[in-house]
């Protein structure tokens, strides 16, 4: 008897019932998992179970695949044009919409991120990036490519066939004709289960997704090593990434795309605008509690403005309201579980320890629930952990520095890439720094802005492969030559 | 005044209100300067369906004149790709809800019959301008311009497609919808804003796709639709200073008077219906044979009969030429397979008429379809269009492409952008 989720919202913010299956989501229905057991999903506001999801196991992984692999021959891949696939996937969209609060509100009590944050930034932004690859799937186009007069060759994008996803996003591999088998985080299913529903109400046919909630060294490990699937794409730690990676050349050299850790440098010039910097530093470093792969964690402020960037900053990060993610006028939330809290205050104790000073924070807050403060160290060096590892928290180092060439050697010395920040009024020594910094994403007096059309992802061990934008299509075709001979004789 | 027409259709015993005015900024409104008014004629019947306003040279003045303002203030670049993807998908929905009525209106007017003009979710008419209007709608959010390298360590140059601005789009009788979906959507996709002249044998469905553009949210101007006669209001925007394009689908005789017109402006012309097959000689007989008994089984009749696969011609006009055509062949001595015999009853139906004189071998296909100079090649098929391929004329059957991304260049100006960032000048050099 697969498990079930209801629940009613009582709250400032919102009030409204959910009520979901929560079993493994398999050829369009929702099932057991084969050994029976459940997984524990914890409200992080307050340390306590809310409800229970079924757990997947390798068994569950190779039913999904078989389910997948169906799919993908009969009633998904090449034998449903682009145009069908876009009705489809627009058609899901507007049923995201239909039902946003309600997905921003199991959003909020289960990750703990403010509902205002949820439904209006996360489930717009799910929404605005299907509407735009729902609008790719008709348009992806091969070659024709020129080579002699007795001979035509073009090229097909086609889909690879079945994916596994350890990561958020269905829409891409869905776009170009792929199906999934889809692991959400063991901590946060819930949004990806009561989505399910939807597609089925959408019309994608039973098999094109299949969602196996499960643990990473079991679920996860099988998807990264399954000889069916043809490719994965993971987000997560660099650590996992490395896993990931090793498993798929192990078993049938399945494609891998990544999307991994950082440790982003923001750069605040002398000639900086200081009010709107300290305001996207802010947004650059506590949006969603630090939990960003992108985070500017290492704010870099040169010399002339170092005291007053640093009496702004810290002012700015004062006034950030901790609370209950349903409470009104709340601006962060609970970290997500125990591990990461434990893990958040580890480092931050290895700063104090290797001499570093805690300017603002460093605490708990509260009893219940895993929230920490908004922290700032400043006085650290380079070699300290909290410099070099990526803390995934509300917590930020500040920099001072004198040089040009030299902050950017600064920003660079890491063997993460993924983003990096510029500010500066000086536009042609933004955009020269810009060019310099080893990063897949460079804002420039901006931070953390996203739109589904730009890509993302990273440098160096920061990840492979990028996703959003027209770029992410490639991680998902597989390109055919085909060269017809149309009179040379042997 | 109101400006609505009540259309009767007796076969199906209901009412349509038809708008009658000129659209502009989002409104009907009558002529400025003149009292003309053009009859929307039943092709089937001959009888006058109704008459809608004839808008003049002053008119066509008027609507540019809104179309400018839009663009410049609340089109254009003053509107994101993500919105105007938005109000394109809207105006699918509208037509989506509307496709029996916009059907009906499209088979009286045209005499196409019903259940082509009006099959939704099929590649005919509305529910191919539908999805025309989808396809694009997944485009406006593309448009990417290019980065170019031109010295790393110093400059930055770079494209953007910008839209041209005020487009004039000229739409024939053939296919009053689709051709509207095929102009409108990648205009409005791209940012531009339109003066639509639609044909004056057909310009009901234009009035009536008109509503729902109001109806979607775009703002006032974007859109406007003047109906009018081809020497007032063609020959209007043909020379209109203020249009930055013209886009036009008709005869080549017309095409060219259009582009004398334009000095500066681009533009498009026909498509031709294949009326020449050729068969070689050891399948012609068996390749008659068929082609005949599938020609008789089709029934050709009023439109709005469920039964009937083709309908009447669209006009006298249009009616007179054909038979000059059936006439000439028989004077120059060729052989009529089929018809030739006019129909006693009202209605410019003409019934098939066949004057005569499918290769498996995949290298001859390629061969001919290579030497073969035309925009578009079927193999082995025939008028089969799918929006995502683009369609136009070579020689002097026509400039530009529609459909496709093809499409969306016709409507953009690429503006090249070089950002100097780190090179500094000596001067004199």
């Amino acid at each position: 008897m697969p498990t079930s989720f209801t629940h009613d919202f009582d709250t400032p913010v919102y009030k409204g019932r959910t009520s979901f299956e929560t079993g493994l989501f398999i050829n369009g229905k929702f099932v057991d998992g084969s050994e029976g057991e459940t997984i524990d999903i914890v409200n992080p506001a307050t340390g306590k179970v809310i409800t229970s999801v079924s757990e997947g196991t390798a068994k569950d992984v190779d039913i999904a695949v078989a389910a997948a692999q169906e799919a993908y021959e009969k009633s998904w891949g090449l034998t449903v044009s682009g145009r069908e696939r876009s009705n489809i996937l627009w058609k899901f969209a507007e049923l995201m919409e239909a039902h946003a609060k309600e997905l921003g509100a199991i959003e909020a009590l289960n990750n703990g991120k403010t509902f205002g944050w949820a439904s209006s930034v996360d489930v717009v932004f799910s929404i605005d990036v299907t509407k735009y690859y729902a609008g790719w799937a008709d348009k992806v186009t091969g070659q024709v490519l020129e080579t002699n007069d007795k001979t035509l060759s073009y090229t097909r994008h086609e889909p690879i066939g079945v994916v596994g996803q350890i990561i958020p996003w269905n829409f891409p591999p869905l776009a170009t004709g792929n199906t999934v088998v889809l692991k959400p985080s063991e901590f946060t299913p819930l949004s990806a289960l009561r989505v399910c529903a939807l597609l089925n109400e959408a019309g994608v046919p039973p098999g094109v997704v299949n969602v196996v909630t499960g643990y990473g060294n079991t679920v996860g490990e099988a998807i990264t090593s399954h000889s069916k699937i043809e490719k994965v794409a993971f987000t997560g730690s660099t650590l996992v990434g490395r896993k990931v990676m090793e498993a798929a050349a192990k078993s049938n050299l399945k494609k891998v795309t990544l999307e991994l850790g950082g440790k982003s440098p923001n750069i605040i010039f002398n000639d900086a605008d200081m009010e709107q910097a300290v305001k996207w530093t802010a947004h650059g470093l506590f949006w969603n509690h630090g939990q960003a792969c992108c985070a500017g964690s290492r704010i870099f402020v040169q010399s002339g403005v170092y005291d007053e960037f640093l009496q702004k900053f810290t002012a700015k990060a004062k006034e950030i309201k901790l609370g209950d993610p349903f409470g009104e006028g709340v601006d962060q939330g609970p970290q997500i579980s125990q591990i990461q809290y434990d893990r958040i205050m580890g480092y931050i104790n290895s700063g104090l320890t290797d001499g570093a000073k805690i300017h603002l924070g460093g605490g708990r807050v509260g009893t219940d629930g895993y929230f920490i403060e908004p922290t700032i160290f400043v006085d650290a060096n380079p070699e300290m952990r909290i410099v070099q590892e990526e803390i995934f928290g509300p917590v930020g180092v500040i920099i001072k520095f004198d040089n040009e060439e030299d902050v950017i050697r600064q920003a660079n010395d890491t063997f993460y890439g993924l983003a990096a920040a510029v500010f500066s009024k000086d536009i042609n020594r933004a955009i020269n720094t810009a060019n310099k910094l080893k990063a897949g994403t460079v804002w420039v007096n901006c931070y953390n802005t996203f739109h589904p059309t730009v890509p993302f992802g990273g440098f160096k061990q920061s990840g492979i492969g990028r996703e959003l934008g027209e770029y992410c299509l490639h991680n998902y075709t597989n390109v055919k030559a085909v060269q017809v001979n149309l009179g040379t004789k042997l | 005044m109101a400006h609505t027409a009540t259309v009767n259709i007796e076969k199906l015993n209901k009412s349509i209100q038809v708008p009658t005015g000129l659209f502009i900024n989002n409104e009907f409104v009558p002529s400025v300067d003149s009292q003309e008014r053009i009859d929307a004629i039943n092709p089937a019947t001959e009888e006058v369906i109704c008459s809608v306003t004839a808008g003049s040279a002053k008119d066509i003045d008027v609507a540019v004149a809104a179309a400018r303002a839009a663009f410049t203030n609340t089109w254009g670049k003053n509107v994101t790709g993500w919105e105007r993807s938005r109000l394109l998908h809207k105006l699918a929905d509208l037509m989506e809800r509307d496709a029996q009525v916009l059907g009906e209106l499209e088979s009286l007017n045209n005499g196409k019959p019903v259940r082509i003009a009006r099959q939704v979710g099929v590649d005919f008419d509305i529910g191919d301008s539908i999805q025309c209007l989808r396809y694009y709608a997944g485009w406006a959010d593309k448009l990417a311009g290019q980065t170019l390298e031109v010295d790393n360590r110093t400059k930055l140059a770079f494209t953007r497609h910008d839209p041209i601005g005020v487009c004039g789009q000229i739409i024939p009788w053939n296919y009053p919808i689709n051709m509207w979906a095929w102009k409108v959507a990648p205009a409005l996709a791209v940012g531009c804003t339109i003066v639509m002249k639609p044909s004056e044998l057909t310009p009901l469905t234009a009035l009536k796709l008109s509503e729902l553009v109001k109806e979607a949210g775009f703002p006032p101007g974007v859109v406007n639709t003047v109906p009018s006669l081809g020497s007032v209001g063609g020959a209007a925007l043909a020379s209109h200073m203020d249009v930055d394009k013209v886009a036009f689908t008709g005869s080549t005789v017309t095409g060219r008077k259009i582009m004398e017109a334009a000095a500066k402006s681009n533009l498009k012309k026909d498509c031709t219906a294949g009326s020449r097959v050729y068969a070689q000689d050891t399948v012609y007989d068996k390749f008659l044979e068929l082609l005949v008994s599938k020609v008789k089984a089709q029934v050709i009749g009023n439109g709005l009969d469920e039964e009937t696969g083709a309908g009447p011609v669209v006009s006298k006009g249009q009616y007179d030429r054909v038979w000059g055509y059936i006439e000439s062949g028989k004077a120059d001595g060729a052989h009529l397979l089929l018809g030739g015999a006019k129909r006693n009853d009202k209605g410019y139906f003409i019934d098939p008429t066949n004057n005569n004189s499918m290769a498996d071998d995949a290298n001859q296909c390629m061969r001919v379809s290579s030497a073969l100079e035309a925009g578009t090649v079927w193999v082995n098929q025939y008028n089969l269009l799918y929006n995502n391929v683009p369609f136009g004329g070579k020689k002097q059957s026509g400039i530009g492409r529609e459909l496709g991304s093809y499409a969306l260049e016709e409507y953009t100006s690429v503006k090249a952008v070089h950002w100097n960032f780190g090179e500094k000048l000596e001067w004199p050099l």
